[in-house]
């Protein structure tokens, strides 16, 4: 096979091209030299001299950021859930948060109306990011609260809680979509499924914070994850407080699918498949595994997001019917492949 | 020197371990021997600090364990379980390297490589290090996976005492194996060195124990050393088995026929 540098070198060097053909492809192209243009106007302060310049700088660099980060984070989400629960088959969102955060927004949508007008100029465009937010964190609160136990909280314990969560606040969104009208419950259906349409500045500034905190614990966290690939009480005797370093990995993956899914819907599929797409490549060592899924988790949103604008352009199609469309099938040729060589051993 | 006082354990209703008193000398190989369900492994998990909700005290040195930080027990204490399902691929000089975890921060340092070489020839496991460990077989994992436990603890500490600790270890094994085992640990054991396994069979406890000790229904039965302790009478209490101690000319140590 190929070492782990060529790897490193080659995906990032997809990352950077897929990134340039993002920012210029769309419903509207963008050559170099506009983005030069742009790029120069904007350090000079003058105002864009062209429509295209204004695409750039407002439209396709915030999205391709927010894309870029939001994938990255998303597959070290689906790294950490799938390393602490010592379970391939679980997503970011699974303890509730996903659940959470749509059961929040749907609220929105559909109360959202009532607002008299002058709150809704003030706070509108705020208030499903907020709600969002806030009912992925009260779900995932509930779970670790409910699973919790005096003498010893079971990982498997959070986990069911969690599917019973989800069940729950995915209810709550369809009886949301029930009442709602006709348009309400399109948004609804439109946030379900993600998309990157409404990215801004604002919003690549406050994830990439979170990329920075993400990326500083990467590096604490790299050992008890390896550790709990031998078991629990394996990583006990290899030093790793448990109680303390599952209170912390779940705090920072909530504040990650929450952010994200706040600002961009949710997102399925992508931190799932992408931790097993990259261990194929590198193994399962953590020190390997997180900054590549960064890379390739990247790459594909970055890739699924391509798609979503093209494919039906001028229109935009939900990204979340991409990801899945093409993650289902990848990640059943995975499973295949791994059973296959179980059996043959 | 590992001393346990008063060990008393329940699970809801169920008394487990009662009233356990034991001091384990260092540079002693001691054996725990029992009947399915006798408490063996919660001994063992007390002692070594996984189970933590019992009653009496648990001295290393004389601190208490409670009062030991995880990370910091985790430079002279391993421990050999039984569970060897690991979920994901991985291979086994990964695997191994974990073994020498508690001892660096970022990036191992040579002293670290130069542990888990050591450990890697002497268990002749060199053919194994690129394999995936799930590919390997059930008594292939079992080496691979003593050798970690075997790195952690392989050099003299800041500590007075390093404590191994093998839950079954032997399992899995072919007889050589098994011998080999045994004899390395043996090899291994040095003056500051407390090393606990249990093991099922009597004729390993004969041969190889220092120390051995007889758990039934949660009590300790008897403990000693193996030539003066274990006795048919002993067998056919705790096992419920009629057995025969034989002498074998040239063998130092009796052995069992059941």
């Amino acid at each position: 096979m190929f070492n782990n540098k060529s790897i490193y070198i080659f995906s990032s060097i997809a990352l950077c091209l897929i990134m340039l053909a993002s920012i210029q492809w769309g419903a509207v192209s963008i050559t170099n030299i506009q983005m030069a243009d742009a790029v120069k106007h904007f350090f000079q302060g003058k105002t864009p001299s062209s429509i295209y310049e204004g695409v750039f700088l407002q439209i396709r660099l915030p999205r391709v950021f927010l894309c870029l980060i939001s994938g990255a984070i998303l597959s070290v989400s689906g790294v950490f859930m799938q390393g602490l629960f010592r379970n391939p088959l679980v997503e970011p969102g699974i303890i509730g948060t996903s659940a959470g955060a749509a059961f929040g927004a749907s609220i929105v949508f559909v109360l959202a109306v009532y607002l008299p007008m002058d709150w809704k100029a003030l706070v509108g465009p705020l208030l499903v990011p907020l709600f969002a937010f806030l009912g992925a964190t009260l779900a995932t609160y509930l779970v670790y609260m409910i699973s919790k136990n005096h003498q010893k909280t079971s990982i498997l314990s959070i986990l069911l809680v969690g599917l019973a969560i989800n069940a729950m606040g995915l209810s709550g969104m369809g009886f949301m979509t029930y009442i709602a009208r006709d348009p309400q419950a399109r948004s609804i259906n439109f946030w379900n499924l993600g998309t990157f349409s409404g990215a801004n500045w604002q919003q690549v500034f406050i994830v990439l914070a979170l990329l920075i905190v993400v990326i500083f614990s990467i590096f604490k966290f790299i050992k008890p994850l390896n550790a709990l690939l031998l078991g629990e009480e394996e990583a006990l005797y290899l030093g790793v407080n448990i109680k303390q370093f599952r209170r912390k990995i779940l705090i920072l993956n909530t504040l990650m699918v929450a952010i994200i899914t706040s600002f961009v819907g949710v997102i399925g599929f992508v931190g799932l498949i992408v931790p097993h797409i990259v261990r194929q490549l590198v193994g399962s060592d953590h020190k390997k595994l997180l900054p590549m899924s960064m890379l390739v988790g990247a790459s594909v949103l970055l890739l699924a997001d391509l798609a979503a604008r093209l494919l039906l352009a001028p229109s935009e199609i939900p990204i979340g019917i991409i990801t899945s469309l093409v993650g289902a099938p990848i990640f059943i040729f995975l499973l295949k492949k791994k059973l296959f060589i179980k059996s043959d051993a | 020197m590992l001393k346990l006082q008063d060990i008393n354990y329940t699970i809801g209703t169920k008394q487990i371990l009662s009233g356990i008193q034991i001091n384990f000398e260092p540079g002693k190989l001691h054996m725990i021997l029992g009947p399915n369900g006798s408490g063996k492994t919660s001994l063992l998990k007390i002692t070594s600090g996984q189970i933590q909700n019992f009653n009496g005290s648990v001295f290393y040195d004389n601190h208490l364990i409670n009062q030991i930080p995880a990370a910091t027990l985790a430079t002279y204490r391993s421990y050999l379980s039984q569970q060897n399902n690991i979920p994901f691929p991985l291979t086994v000089t990964e695997l191994i390297q974990m073994g020498r975890y508690p001892h660096y921060s970022y990036e191992p340092t040579k002293n670290d490589f130069k542990v888990i070489n050591e450990v890697v020839n002497k268990l002749e496991i060199t053919h194994l290090l690129n394999r995936d460990f799930n590919t390997l077989s059930g008594g292939e994992q079992q080496r691979v996976q003593f050798a970690r436990v075997l790195a952690q603890v392989w050099e003299k500490g800041t500590n007075n005492s390093r404590y191994l600790f093998l839950d079954e270890p032997l399992n899995n094994l072919d007889i050589q194996y098994q011998k080999y085992l045994l004899q390395t640990i043996r090899e291994f054991i040095k003056e500051d060195l407390v090393v606990i396994m249990i093991v099922h069979d009597i004729n390993w406890a004969l041969a190889y124990a220092d120390k051995v000790y007889f758990l039934n229904k949660g009590t300790l039965v008897a403990q000693g050393n193996p030539a003066d302790i274990i006795t048919t009478h002993l067998i056919a209490d705790v096992f419920k088995v009629e057995a025969q101690l034989i002498n074998v000319p040239g063998q130092k140590h009796a052995v069992v026929a059941y």
